[in-house]
């Protein structure tokens, strides 16, 4: 259910949905906050659903406060940003993604990208790059000229990835919407910080929106304050 | 063999993102850990309404089938429960209805007057000095699954557009982050977080509470009510006490009795909207808040500890 009722079908129909997924480090959700912040999205409703985890808190860029799940939108871009701020419920796995495909099919959005994140021991080899692309059928090569990024096969299980992967897979089954990529980056857990930003530049780049890069020197969202915790006593040392 | 290896045993991986539990071959399949019985038993609805007959015949006698409410105070956890109950509740406030989580229907009290400790249902009062004045108990935890069909349920009884709400609840002091560390908070702490209509509005105006500081966010309940009052533009402002873990309502298995100091956290709240307008007694009757503690279970202290 979306909160704003002038969405109604097929308002999106020529734009990319840009769709995080809770993964290692939750690389996915920072890098789409640096998107949101990068390319100027502005908030245009909320998607309220039974299969989150529900959280509330105050607005990461100062707006309104936020909810588990939230839709920003860009018109000159013609992207939309659905993020998400918390875990699927374990119980409705399924549920979230009939909810998901639906939701994109009511939207009408002509191309999603999935961001995802993954455990760094899932590369087949240390030396493959970071990045790694999967393209539906409707969008075999979301990769741009010169884009450095190891090729995942739709079928391949990767680990830490969450929901990305069914979600993809289901989406590339569908024909709607026209295609369907996920972008994922092989990582650790820590400082996560940096992933996303690398993340946020390799959708810039697959997009073709120089603009969603992240800036240098632009304030990060609050949301970030405090992410991998405070400063230590000072007398441990 | 294996248990013999030389080699060391791998350590599983973890993360904050994803659930450890979670099967990476998952393919979207059924859902983890459970059978087809017990995916449609999770689907199934998991909580329920019963009401009052006196609030059934409102609700028939009207056109938009809705109980007669301005103001919904929502109290979440022992503690917030029974600030409410000191503070707001007098002594004959009547009762609409319950809901219940994790039980059918059937399941369902059969009696609305069964207030016992232990029942996990959660009452509906109507203030008999303020009749447009609600108070909802939900001081038996409601599990984050239940919460999104918790608020359906209570909503759907009250016009929701000429509605104001406040929500109570606690979260453990370990769980606030603050530039200062941990070992240097001092609780109990209150915030608050208002919905944009209620900002909008001009009600936050001279507010005492501070407001709740990123990236610190409601989880539970009180996040589930804010979150549908700041989709559906409700005026309604969340106060979440940050407190001791004992007195927190994180087990989901017992009820725990409220602390009246920690009770006390919340009394800034009632200097702010909309539970300013419910004429909240300040102190609170002492022989309520003695009643009231009470009923709970060790509250003589007898039974803190059952070795000595």
């Amino acid at each position: 259910v979306l909160s704003d009722k002038s969405i109604g079908p097929g308002k999106w129909s020529d734009y990319t949905c840009v769709l995080p997924s809770v993964s290692v480090g939750n690389v996915g959700q920072l890098a789409a906050d640096l998107i949101i912040s990068s390319g100027r999205l502005y908030s245009v409703g909320y998607w309220h659903s039974a299969s989150l985890t529900p959280v509330c808190g105050p607005g990461p860029f100062g707006g309104p406060p936020c909810t588990a799940a939230e839709l920003w939108e860009s018109e000159q871009r013609r992207i939309v940003v659905l993020q998400l701020r918390s875990p699927v419920l374990a119980c409705r796995r399924r549920r979230f993604l009939d909810e998901a495909c639906n939701l994109i099919a009511e939207c009408g959005f002509a191309r999603v990208l999935l961001l995802a994140s993954a455990w760094d021991s899932s590369r087949r080899e240390p030396s493959c790059p970071s990045l790694g692309l999967a393209g539906s059928p409707g969008w075999p090569n979301p990769a741009p000229e010169g884009l450095e990024f190891e090729s995942l096969e739709p079928e391949r299980r990767l680990s830490g990835v969450g929901l990305a992967g069914p979600l993809f897979r289901r989406l590339a089954a569908d024909s709607r919407p026209t295609g369907t990529a996920l972008a994922c980056l092989f990582c650790s857990e820590g400082d996560n910080s940096g992933h996303a930003g690398q993340l946020a530049e390799a959708v810039a780049a697959i997009l073709g929106q120089p603009g969603l890069a992240p800036v240098p020197g632009r304030p990060l969202p609050s949301s970030w304050r405090l992410l991998y915790g405070s400063r230590p006593v000072e007398g441990l040392y | 063999m294996a248990a013999d290896s030389p080699f060391p045993k791998r350590l599983p991986e973890f993360s904050r993102a994803v659930d450890d539990s979670e099967d990476s071959d998952w393919d979207g399949g059924e859902d983890q850990g459970g059978d087809s019985g017990r995916l449609k038993a999770s689907d199934a609805r998991s909580c329920a309404m019963r009401l009052s007959p006196a609030a059934r015949q409102e609700l028939a006698a009207g056109d938009q089938r809705v109980l007669d409410c301005s103001t919904l105070l929502v109290g979440v956890g022992p503690t917030a429960c029974g600030f409410l109950t000191a503070c707001v509740l007098g002594d004959d406030a009547e009762i609409l209805g319950l809901i219940s989580c994790g039980f059918p229907e059937a399941g369902l009290a059969n009696s609305l007057g069964q207030t016992a400790l232990g029942d996990f249902n959660c009452f509906l009062y109507r203030l008999k000095c303020n009749p447009q004045v609600l108070v909802c108990h939900a001081a038996a935890p409601v599990p984050p699954a239940d919460c999104h069909e918790f608020a359906e349920l209570l909503l759907s009884v009250l016009d929701v557009e000429s509605l104001d709400l406040a929500v109570l609840g606690t979260q453990p002091l370990t769980s606030f982050q603050s530039a200062e560390p941990a070992s240097s908070l001092v609780g109990p702490l209150l915030r608050c977080l208002r919905s944009s209509a209620m900002l909008g509005q001009g009600k936050a105006a001279g507010d005492a509470v501070q407001q709740l500081e990123p990236p610190n966010l409601l989880t539970g309940l009180p996040a589930q009510l804010l979150s549908v009052c700041q989709m559906r533009r409700v005026p309604a402002a969340a106060f979440v006490a940050f407190v001791a873990e004992a007195d927190c309502d994180g087990e989901p298995h017992r009820l725990l009795p409220p602390d009246p100091a920690a009770m006390a956290a919340f009394r800034p709240a009632l200097a702010c909207q909309p539970l300013r307008y419910c004429r909240p007694a300040w102190p609170p009757n002492s022989d309520r808040v003695m009643r009231l503690l009470c009923r709970q279970p060790g509250a003589n202290g007898s039974s803190a500890y059952l070795y000595t």
